[in-house]
């Protein structure tokens, strides 16, 4: 589909008009305070304060501003790092290269295995939030790095810095971005016997949204046995060629990145410059990108960074994160005009980000009378929160940290819940989960009642100064007006919603419940929370 | 051709599983296709056909096993038999008339992600649901579990509601028991039953009334799914044991997953089998691990099938009659050995169909001299080397419309075209 859309821009750039278009007419907008919490939740990755959602509330208008100021938050990068996993998937928990290999401890097997993978995504979304070109993607000299990767690699960070920090390879790779990362490399891997075909299809897929390996291949159909030689085949076999064509004179340009010993660090971590000029003699090609010759994996990156698709391909990406679906025919005149801004102010991304955001396919709340079955099917008029962005909501409302021997539970699959909680893992699961499942319900338990109890220890313990419990205290019960003052706050800021009388009383009730139960004023207050942080209207944006 | 006696049999079967033999097999009653239940056996890395299911010892291109293999029919069956494969004689011997071989299954493709996707859904889309889920979702009556994936690989988007993921170290169960909490530097507060119940009732009725309030579309099915989760919670609290099987050992997967099948908790489950030690089938070195791999894979297969023909059913006699268990990998390997004793990727690849539902005792399709898949017609499963009976080269999609069929589905509704379902291989 991915390509089909990309290619389809073009279409309607030359005056065809894609059919079942769904018209903004039938869609209903959120209201202003839900809308917010949808574009905080996107951009930040963290709900609405309340004096935001005042704001909003009493001017519905002021979205925009508050969208660049979102925009502008350091939370955004963050988002960008997430979004881009969604599509690019390489922060997976386990790399050829292991903890074990680098003599480091077990508990540092997480912090290794996020590191290397989310590279590629830092980078990515270090040039989108610095409002840079995107093109800088495939042709920066510049990576990211944090302390673990610059003490692993061959890395220049900056003396005494911490967290991730613009850093430079010392092994003489060429200028390319994340064509350069070790991190996208070793997410995608190629075995020797592979000649970096598998990479090459990476690059297709990732940023020119062209899946080369959807394709269907039938190897007996175009190779044959008695007279086996692959190579010959590739390069002269129709069913072959179809996508050979294309990939060989990619994957010859990669391989500086080809290891002589996978078993060796030095091999897997290092550029190997000397090896570049082996990928036109082993694969028998001229390095080129779509059929224009390239001397080389620089050139490589800046073919890259022309192409028209390359373009096509980040708005399509960053309308898909934020729509959370993926697009089709009905999209192109939305894509067409995020494209627009993005190519004649200088491919900054937020350009695209704004426009989306505005639109009523991004916007929609529900239907108005009159809309098509197959717009009812595909617009997302409500979005299912996933593992990733629970992590960062509870740990903004509540300091959450679930953590299990390093891991972070919520952003793991070998012990945690990430692919359980919705989240994409990378390898099974290459999509975020759109409806809820038992396990996704069960992750959503286990942490709001953890933040529930986070955030009554701390809103209780003074009133004054609490983020959602505004004005109660352990001695706060039904009968107060505290109460009512309380709990309407925190369904406020976590919903985005004015409660009604029954829904204050519906806490009321529970909070009795809890107590005649036989818990304590406190656990009363942390069913309260918690029940608010599993809520139909907390878990949907 | 050799054939294996009774008495080979009694040689390579220990005494306690011949003591089931025959009595299992005295009455298989009629199965309904809503009685269905399926069970995913999925040997991940791709597997060398040419160690079992494809005896071309004739084709002079292949390169066969070197040890002491060679063909083997009997009861219908044809096989690769060697003494270093015990239990793939055991089981092939004992279960020949519930086992059918498929052979020259085209995956088309030979990336191991794309395969994989291709197997489980017939195609490459990012939005296809795989067969279990749909499966799963196409169950006559609502099962708290739906597809149990106890590992390997799932696919879904539309029917995300119905798979349930019981993690890589079987940590659904931590968080159905609460033991998720331990173990971290932060012990996570888990309320009592007592206290958590009000909590739950609350969030029950909140559930329901979004779901009564939601506008149609994603609204609406986000509401829904979640009221239906919630309702299922409490019918999978009694079932944490079985969600927190130990993610290393296959065996013990699938008898847990038995166990869910045949309790109603679920109607299709999914075990990944990685080989070896785990190593994974991807044998591009030393391919002849793959004898060892599977030896052990038919081993547990061996102690499954007399799990589920030890064991009554709900409807049929046992759980045998019910339970149709899905072997099978992502692809297969280049006929020939390369420079380090391995082989390659491969598109065309071979399965098999075990238990309920299945026309036992019969090889599916074949290969060509290229190591193609030979054409098959898909009403009697006979083969059509020359496609000139309408035969088609069989492909995932064919497996999926075949077992959707068995479970009384429509695989026109799911797959949105007219896909053939392989008549040939059901038993009715």
């Amino acid at each position: 589909m991915r390509g089909v859309v990309v290619g389809m821009v073009a279409l309607l750039a030359s005056g065809c008009a894609p059919a079942d278009t769904a018209t903004p007419s039938t869609l209903t907008p959120l209201s202003g305070p839900r809308l917010a919490r949808r574009l905080s939740i996107d951009l930040r990755g963290v709900l609405p304060t309340t004096s935001e959602l005042d704001e909003v509330e009493a001017h519905p208008e002021d979205i925009n501003a508050l969208r660049e100021q979102w925009l502008a938050d350091p939370r955004f990068e963050e988002r960008i790092t997430q979004m881009y996993q969604e599509r690019w998937r390489t922060a997976i928990d386990s790399f050829h290269a292991t903890v074990q290999d680098y003599g480091l401890s077990h508990d540092e097997d997480y912090s290794f295995n996020r590191s290397v993978g989310e590279e590629p995504l830092r980078l990515v979304a270090h040039v989108v939030a610095t409002d840079r070109s995107y093109a800088d993607i495939v042709t920066a000299d510049w990576t990211m790095a944090n302390p673990m990767l610059a003490s692993l690699w061959p890395l220049d960070y900056p003396a005494g810095a911490t967290g991730w920090q613009v850093s430079r390879y010392t092994d003489q790779r060429p200028a390319v971005g994340v064509l350069a990362t070790n991190g996208l490399w070793w997410r995608y891997n190629s075995p020797l016997f592979n000649e970096n075909r598998q990479r090459a299809a990476a690059i297709f897929d990732l940023l020119v949204c062209r899946d080369v390996l959807s394709r269907p291949v039938i190897l007996s159909t175009g190779l044959s046995i008695s007279d086996s030689s692959t190579t010959d085949a590739i390069q002269n076999e129709p069913t072959c060629l179809a996508c050979h064509s294309s990939i060989e004179p990619v994957a010859a340009t990669l391989f500086g990145f080809t290891p002589f010993d996978d078993q060796s660090n030095f091999e897997l971590q290092t550029y190997h410059p000397e090896r570049e000029n082996m990928g036109s003699t082993i694969l028998n090609v001229t390095p080129a990108w779509m059929g224009h010759p390239v001397s080389g994996l620089e050139e490589l990156g800046a073919a890259i960074a022309d192409d028209p698709r390359f373009v096509d391909c980040a708005v399509q990406t960053a309308t898909e994160g934020l729509l959370r679906r993926q697009t089709d025919d009905s999209d192109v005149e939305l894509l067409r005009q995020a494209r627009e801004p993005f190519v004649n102010n200088g491919l900054h991304l937020k350009d695209v980000i704004r426009l989306v955001t505005q639109a009523p396919a991004y916007t929609v709340g529900s239907f108005a009378t009159g809309a098509s079955q197959a717009t009812i099917d595909r617009e997302t008029t409500s979005r299912m929160l996933v593992a990733s962005q629970l992590r960062s909501i509870d740990t903004d409302l509540a300091g959450l940290d679930w953590n299990y021997q390093g891991w972070d539970q919520l952003d793991n699959d070998t012990h945690g819940f990430r692919v359980l909680g919705g989240s994409v893992d990378g390898v099974t699961l290459t999509a975020p989960q759109r409806t809820p499942g038992l396990t996704w319900t069960m992750t959503f338990q286990r942490a709001g009642e953890e933040s529930a109890g986070l955030i009554v220890d701390r809103d209780l313990a003074d009133g004054a100064t609490a983020d959602l419990l505004v004005g109660a205290t352990s001695a706060t019960t039904p009968a107060d007006a505290a109460f009512t003052t309380a709990v309407s706050a925190a369904w406020w800021r976590l919903l985005a919603e004015r409660p009604s009388t029954s829904d204050v009383s519906g806490l009321a009730s529970l909070w009795q419940s809890v107590v005649d139960a036989g818990g304590t004023p406190r656990d009363a207050w942390t069913a309260v929370v918690a029940v608010l942080l599993r809520d139909p209207d907390f878990v949907s944006y | 051709m050799p054939v294996i006696t009774r008495r080979d049999l009694m040689r390579l079967l220990p005494a306690s599983m011949l003591a089931g033999l025959g009595l299992s097999r005295l009455a298989r009653a009629d199965v309904g296709a809503n009685d269905r239940k399926f069970l995913f056996v999925f040997a991940q890395g791709g597997w060398d056909p040419t160690w079992v299911y494809a005896p071309e010892f004739d084709n002079q291109y292949v390169d066969m096993p070197t040890d002491d293999s060679q063909k083997v029919s009997q009861n219908g069956l044809t096989w690769v038999s060697s003494t270093t494969r015990p239990s793939v004689d055991a089981f092939m011997s004992t279960y020949a008339s519930r086992t059918a071989i498929v052979n020259g299954l085209e995956v088309r493709s030979i990336a191991h992600e794309r395969c994989r996707r291709l197997l489980f859904t017939g195609g490459t889309d990012a939005e296809a649901n795989d067969f279990p889920t749909r499966l799963a979702m196409g169950a006559p009556s609502h099962l708290p579990l739906g597809n149990v994936v106890l590992s390997g690989p799932s696919y879904s988007d539309s029917t995300a509601s119905g798979v349930v993921r019981v993690g890589e170290s079987g940590q659904l169960g931590t968080l159905i028991d609460g033991s998720c909490a331990t173990g971290g530097t932060q012990t996570l507060r888990v309320p009592s039953s007592t206290l958590g119940a009000p909590e739950d009732a609350y969030l029950l009725a909140r559930a329901q009334k979004a779901a009564g309030a939601a506008s149609a579309g994603a609204q609406s099915r986000i509401s829904q799914a979640y009221l239906t989760a919630l309702q299922d919670e409490p019918a999978v609290t009694s079932m944490a044991s079985l969600l927190t099987v130990n993610g290393q050992d296959p065996l013990d997967q699938m008898l847990a997953a038995v166990t869910l099948l045949s309790n109603g908790a679920s109607r299709c489950a999914t075990v990944a089998d990685l080989g070896l030690n785990r190593v994974t089938w991807d044998s591009h070195s030393q391919v002849s691990i793959q004898s060892t791999h599977f030896e052990l894979l038919f081993a547990n297969l061996v102690t499954l099938m007399q799990t589920l023909e030890s064991t009554p059913g709900t409807v049929g006699a046992t759980l045998a009659d019910e339970i149709t268990v899905v072997v099978w990998s992502e692809m297969g390997r280049y006929p020939q050995l390369n420079a380090s004793l391995g082989k390659d990727h491969w598109t065309t690849t071979s399965m098999m169909l075990v238990g309920g539902g299945i026309r036992g005792g019969q090889v599916i399709g074949g290969y060509d001299s290229n190591m193609g898949g030979v054409p098959v017609i898909p009403e009697t499963g006979a083969s059509d080397p020359d496609g000139t009976s309408g035969g088609v080269v069989l492909q995932p999609v064919h497996l999926g419309a075949t077992l959707l069929t068995l479970a009384g589905l429509d695989p026109v509704e799911a797959f949105g075209t007219d896909v053939a379902p392989i008549l040939g291989l059901l038993a009715q």
